[in-house]
């Protein structure tokens, strides 16, 4: 799964800390989420996309690969 | 009030941390004290309070805790206890099935208490390494 929470981020001048703290995880969750190490909860997803004023489906968008996981 | 979502669920208050820590050490002086005062080396014994100190530890809620720890405990998990169940295998087989006597039919096996310490503690390593490296 890709997400523009980088360039969000960079937009907003928000740090990853920042984010973190608007949204209530840790700086690490958030740099494994920008990362797509690890993906997050439909919950968290809309917190993050909340905070930058835009729809989920802006944020985060399917690859053709995540189609192939179980 | 809405349910909290189950991405967030931990058993214990982090205050229950404490608690695992005191019993773990409490086991630890316990088994110390009988094995130099009274020359008793009971593994199985003392592998009770350490055991049920390691769930109060890893299934506590940390002060960072968020969606992705508890993703992280559970990868965790999936790689301590079969890996505990490997070793304990190999220990029965090769070090405690060798003390089998044919007089009494019995012999050594490691306890479900030592088997859970193993695997909690494998458990504990593997999520600090990986909250670490991911």
């Amino acid at each position: 799964m890709q997400n523009t929470i980088k360039v969000e981020r960079a937009k907003m001048e928000l740090t990853q800390a920042d984010l973190a703290e608007k949204v209530g995880v840790s700086r690490q969750t958030i740099n494994s989420i920008e990362k797509g190490r690890f993906v997050p909860s439909t919950l968290l997803a809309l917190k993050i996309a909340h905070v930058f004023g835009a729809k989920v489906d802006h944020i985060f968008s399917l690859e053709p690969e995540d189609w192939d996981e179980g | 009030m809405p349910a909290k979502p189950s991405s967030f669920f931990f058993v214990y208050p982090n205050k229950m941390r404490i608690l695992g820590i005191i019993l773990i050490l409490g086991a630890i002086l316990i088994f110390i004290y009988r094995m130099t005062s009274f020359n008793i080396v009971d593994l199985s014994g003392a592998s009770f309070p350490v055991a049920f100190g390691l769930i109060l530890i890893f299934f506590s809620k940390e002060k960072d805790s968020d969606e992705r720890t508890v993703y992280l405990k559970f990868k965790a998990l999936a790689l301590g206890v079969p890996l505990a169940a490997v070793i304990v295998m190999l220990i029965n087989y090769y070090y405690n099935f060798a003390g089998y006597s044919i007089e009494t039919d019995s012999w050594y096996s490691i306890s479900a208490f030592e088997y859970l310490s193993l695997a909690l503690i494998l458990a504990l390593g593997a999520f600090h390494y990986l909250k670490y490296k991911e």
